[in-house]
């Protein structure tokens, strides 16, 4: 059999080569590959060149339908840096994963040691290991962790490190995380991927499984929960780089995700606000950085956060993972002393060497480090994140104050050397390639014992050396060799489903998510209506030119959803051009797709817990069209019918995704609502502005426009099978309960899914008595009496009535069910004002 | 010594209902030393739900309260009654050196320095730039006694700078309130701590009132006096000595302590989080009166 591996190796590996004097992971020296590579060669190998680029194809689908890349970047511009995984894992051996394993047990030893004594009896700072400057002088140090009567039991529950093997094969310590560490859930996406694109390959080659360790990691997580409340997992929200990972993680491990606005402290308890009540939290997984947790004690960090979370806390009615504070035991301010701080807390020595860094509070490191171009100078507050851009916080370029700065305060700066990289084989271009790489690897604490993750985040780095985790150039699925005779652990997934428990209705639909389900029914029906409008446009233009009256009659409508601009001397054609390209592009018009897209991706990605994969993807697909930021140029010359089309289809297609898929629960209320109390504003709007044409418009056209851009132009025909005419037109786009697109069928559909709706006591709340009066008053109109006579006449004060009326009932939805998800204001007493 | 009944009302009017409010209070005098608390109440209207009674991380006593009622208005009024007895400051030019007590700070290598140390570093409302560091060396020239050094910094703060409410808010950096030359007590406290902090030295923000008297021949005016702050300067034997840049004083028997801490995000006497209320009114009184010792009567507050 080795024989035959080795045949193999050889194969894959012919053109495989490394620099000289670079270790590279797969081979050795002298070019042949290392034993625990062998296995999985020998598998690639026999897939052949075209069975690996198929497999790099289908892990790229895997990706895709993971969501993976949706959020990498919130910009949609940055997509192209997406989650790129490459299809050959990097594989590591038994005796590299013990003193990784043993190096991170330490870690997490001496991380907890130190913030014990730190934000309590304060001896290192006594007994001078560290001085008063790091400690006191460091916006790690949380003044509002320390000193409390009851420190918490344990501060560092998750830890991440990121290690590099320098070009001699030695592990080296980068850098690490200890307040939020983040990037597991995309260590297991990228994992999941993988192994499902190389299947047997996978299943053959005898790798540790990532579920044993997720299983130790939900323990820590009930075990901090307690009996006190639910575990959730905290993060910054959709805008952050790293959404995807804790989004992923939380559907691992089957807790909500939630942001600082799902939490409220009433008492000395944190709360989740979801619609059913306030539901006590126990714990929190927290990927929210601690100095934007709590707005009452950290003032001064932007918006949000959860007043009075700290209290809590420090009562110890609610436990955080990490620990408030935990992230001033951070590598970049304790890196330079790791030496003494193991040996004064642990009695041992360390067991990885480190990036060369030096902290430049010390004025003998501040002479040796300012002016080496070798030393990259930054603040030990930067934070770094897989994909967010490479080694944020270092400078390259020092500016001229920076040595004076330093020499003032540099107890608040760090500098650090590049450590150069070993490399490790890459499928690009249907071969083999050396690629200089870094890893990220994950550590819990349960009870007593650091669980380490078999596995890890790899990242490819662009340049032959790094400071911190590499980014840019992609990732790697990490592969531990597993002795032969392990069991696979069951993964926590197939666990989770052996115990669900029949349930028709989940009642516990965050009110934050109940929100964003409210708008995305908005926004999506708003990009609809707003899209049907200019499809009519469009079409009118090419057929007729712009100069027609068509043309002008459907410049009327569109008028009708943008400001008024008075005096406008331009001609009819221009103006129109200007229109369209105004409600596809503008950040600012109100019913325009630019904004309407953005809400779109959010409030899709604030909901995606709930959204089936359809619609997801549909949404997703209509979000990154990049034709939508394309230069259009002259409207007229190029309409823009194609992304108009596949635009309204893809709408369609999640309306009826969420139709046909979604369970009628409080989740598909909040959307239909959305959806309903939007279509009614619109055809309402459009409506009463389609009936009264300019003065010269053709009125049958006019009114052929208003039923095609209602979508309700087949059913009239069927029904009168004669021109258009105002009466008929008006009754079936308002007043006929069953067209679907009509006014009045909005309003009951609301009426209904109110009634459904969590609410007090026995009565009709507000919204359901309005949209109940509503129905009522449309039902008992004739419309005939509606026939458009001139200003203020019925159908204006009809109009009226009905914007009115959603407006407040889309108020009293606010008030009943999201008030608690408003962001928080800070207030400070008045200064002192004595002379 | 002097003993001082003082009321200490706060009161915002919401445009619109708040549903849930969160305020960290620092109201309740300290005890040191130098002040003993005879007496401390307080009154909050609506009610709160919760309220935690604590000492913060300065040795401070600290309040929290939730009111989770809708409210419209909030009153939070406390009373208290304290004794201050400031002994009379060390000779300034008998201090040690300042470099001394900066290297003291950096390693903590003297009794007191490191309790001192915590003081000694920049903080959210004190960033040291160049200037701020330039502004503190015209006092501090090599050798000088630390306490006559920053005596001077003292007066020179109180000489060229014009007491202006309308030149600075509660967010202005000190490095614009150097610039403009204005600003009002907070504000010359945090540029003394800043500009002390530029060379090491440690530095406090004390939250407090002030004595005033009212112009002879007239009445005191209710509720016409404010919170004031000023900043500790810390020396070795002596401990800490305040000194009041918006007065040009030391602190004395005419200063009562509230709290300290690095600046005033620590010590901020009602700081808030409400949900919803949309723009608010502030209405605080404070009025500080001495007790006749003749006089000395059971306290007011409760």
């Amino acid at each position: 059999m080795r024989a035959r591996d080795d045949d193999a190796s050889i194969d894959l590996l012919r053109a495989y080569r490394p620099s000289p004097g670079v270790y590279d992971e797969c081979v050795d020296a002298e070019g042949r590959p290392r034993a625990h590579w062998r296995p999985l060669l020998a598998r690639l190998a026999a897939l052949g060149r075209d069975g690996l680029e198929e497999r790099q194809r289908a892990l790229l689908r895997r990706l895709q339908a993971s969501g993976v890349a949706f959020n990498v970047y919130a910009r949609p511009e940055d997509r192209k840096a997406a989650w790129d995984l490459d299809p050959i894992p990097v594989v590591l051996g038994e005796a590299d994963w013990q003193t990784l394993e043993r190096a991170l047990v330490q870690r997490v030893r001496l991380a907890e040691g130190v913030l014990r004594d730190v934000y309590g009896p304060q001896r290192l700072l006594r007994e001078r290991v560290l001085s008063p400057s790091l400690v006191f002088g460091s916006d790690e140090f949380l003044w509002a962790a320390a000193q409390w009567p009851r420190r918490p039991p344990r501060f560092v529950t998750t830890y991440a490190i990121d290690v590099a093997r320098d070009a001699e094969g030695r592990w080296i310590l980068l850098t690490d995380q200890t307040d939020a560490p983040t990037g597991l859930g995309w260590a297991v996406a990228s994992r999941f991927a993988l192994a499902q694109a190389l299947g047997g390959v996978f299943l053959e080659t005898g790798v540790h499984r990532l579920g044993g360790y997720l299983a130790q990691l939900d323990d820590a997580l009930l075990d901090a929960a307690g009996d006190r409340g639910r575990a959730v997992l905290l993060s910054p929200g959709p805008a952050d780089p790293s959404y995807f990972s804790h989004a992923f993680l939380a559907r691992y491990l089957g807790v909500p995700l939630i942001e600082t606005a799902d939490l409220t402290r009433r008492d000395g308890r944190v709360y989740l606000k979801t619609l059913e009540g306030l539901q006590a939290v126990g714990a929190i997984l927290r990927k929210r950085p601690a100095r934007e947790l709590d707005p009452l004690y950290l003032p001064g960090f932007g918006d949000g956060g959860t007043p009075g979370l700290l209290d809590a806390a420090r009562l110890g009615s609610l436990r955080m993972v990490n620990a408030f504070g935990s992230g001033f035991a951070q590598h970049r301010t304790l890196g330079p002393f790791v030496e003494p701080l193991a040996r004064h807390l642990l009695g041992e020595s360390p067991a990885m060497a480190e990036a060369p860094l030096r902290w430049l509070g010390d004025p003998v490191a501040r002479r040796e480090v300012i002016g080496s171009p070798a030393w990259r100078i930054g603040p030990l507050t930067a934070r770094q994140d897989p994909g967010s851009g490479d080694h944020r916080g270092f400078t390259t370029e020092p500016d001229p104050d920076l040595a004076r700065r330093i020499a003032r305060d540099g107890h608040r700066w760090a500098a650090q050397r590049a450590v150069p990289l070993a490399t490790t084989p890459c499928w690009r271009g249907g071969r083999l390639e050396p690629v200089p790489w870094a890893m990220r690897l994950f550590a819990c604490v349960v009870g007593d014992r650091v669980h380490v993750l078999p596995g890890g985040l790899g990242r490819l780095s662009s340049r032959p050396a790094a400071l911190g985790l590499p980014s840019g150039a992609g990732s790697k699925d990490v592969w531990v060799m597993a002795p032969p005779h392990e069991t696979p652990v069951p993964t926590l997934l197939s666990q989770r489903m052996a115990e669900v428990t029949l349930q028709r209705e989940a009642r516990d639909l965050l009110a934050g998510m109940a929100d964003a389900l409210f708008w995305l029914g908005r926004y999506t029906e708003r990009a609809q209506s707003t899209l049907r409008l200019l499809r009519a446009v469009l079409a009118r233009l090419l057929e007729a030119g712009a100069a027609h009256d068509t043309a002008r009659l459907t410049g009327h409508l569109l008028a009708g959803h943008l400001a008024p601009a008075p005096d406008d001397e331009r001609p009819p054609a221009t103006r129109l051009a200007v229109a369209v390209s105004h409600l596809l592009q503008s950040p600012d018009c109100v019913n325009g797709l630019a904004p309407a897209l953005a809400a779109i991706q959010r409030n899709a990605t604030l909901s995606r817990g709930v959204l089936s994969q359809d619609s997801w993807s549909a949404l997703n697909t209509l979000v990154a069209d990049r034709r939508w930021r394309l230069d259009l140029g002259p409207i007229l010359a190029q309409p823009p019918v194609e992304l108009v089309d596949d635009a309204i289809r893809l709408l369609v297609a999640f309306a009826g995704t969420a139709a046909e898929h979604m369970t009628r629960n409080d989740a598909w209320r909040f959307l239909d609502m959305g959806v309903r109390l939007e279509r009614a504003l619109q055809v309402t709007a459009l409506v009463d502005r389609g009936v009264r044409p300019p003065e010269d418009a053709d009125r049958e056209a006019a009114l052929a426009a208003l039923l095609e851009i209602g979508d309700s132009h087949m059913t009239y025909r069927s029904r009168y099978a004669a021109l258009p005419l105002p009466v008929p037109v008006l009754d079936l786009l308002l007043l006929d309960e069953t067209n679907p697109r009509g006014l009045l069928y909005q309003v009951v559909q609301l009426e209904r899914v109110l009634m459904d709706l969590p609410a007090d006591g026995i009565y009709r709340s507000p919204a359901q008595r309005l949209a109940l009066e509503l129905a009522t008053r449309l039902r008992l109109v004739d419309a005939r009496d509606l026939a458009p006579t001139g200003p203020g006449d019925r159908l204006d004060a009809l109009a009226a009535d009905v914007r009115r009326t959603l407006a407040t009932l889309s108020d009293q939805v606010h008030r009943a069910y999201f008030v608690m998800a408003e962001t928080p204001t800070t207030t400070f007493s008045g200064r002192g004002l004595e002379r | 010594m002097t003993r001082y009944d003082v009321r200490h009302r706060t009161e915002y009017a919401y445009a619109l209902p708040v549903a849930l409010s969160h305020h960290l209070l620092h109201l309740e005098p300290r005890a040191t030393a130098q002040q003993r608390v005879h007496a401390h109440g307080l009154t909050i209207e609506p009610l709160p739900s919760w309220s935690d009674r604590r000492q913060d991380a300065f040795g401070n006593p600290a309040r929290a309260v939730t009111v989770a009622s809708e409210h419209s208005s909030l009153l939070i009024e406390a009373r208290s009654t304290v004794e201050v007895d400031v002994p009379a400051p060390p000779k300034a030019e008998t201090t040690p050196a300042w470099e001394t007590i900066a290297a003291a700070c950096a390693t903590a290598d003297m009794a007191g320095a490191l309790g001192a140390a915590r003081f000694a570093f920049a903080s959210p409302f004190t960033a040291t730039d160049d200037a701020i560091e330039a502004f503190a060396r015209e006092s501090f020239a090599p050798g000088r006694p630390a306490l006559d050094a920053a005596l001077d910094l003292n007066r020179r703060i109180h000489e060229q700078f014009a007491y202006d409410p309308s030149a600075t808010t509660v967010a202005t950096p000190v490095a614009d309130v150097l610039r403009l030359r204005r600003g009002v007590c907070q504000d010359f406290a945090h540029l003394m701590l800043a500009a002390l902090r530029s060379l090491g030295l440690p530095a406090r923000y004390v939250s407090g009132y002030l004595l005033t008297r009212p112009p002879p021949g007239q009445e005191r005016l209710i509720g016409a006096d404010a919170s004031h702050a000023w900043a500790g300067f810390w020396l070795p034997d002596a401990g800490w000595i305040d000194l009041d840049p918006t007065n040009d004083r030391i602190a004395g028997d005419e200063h009562v302590t509230l709290a300290w801490g690095r600046d005033y995000g620590d010590v901020s006497p009602v700081a808030g989080v409400v949900y919803g209320g949309g723009a608010h009114v502030l209405h605080v009184a404070v009025d500080v009166v001495p007790i006749a010792e003749a006089a000395e009567a059971p306290s007011q507050a409760g």
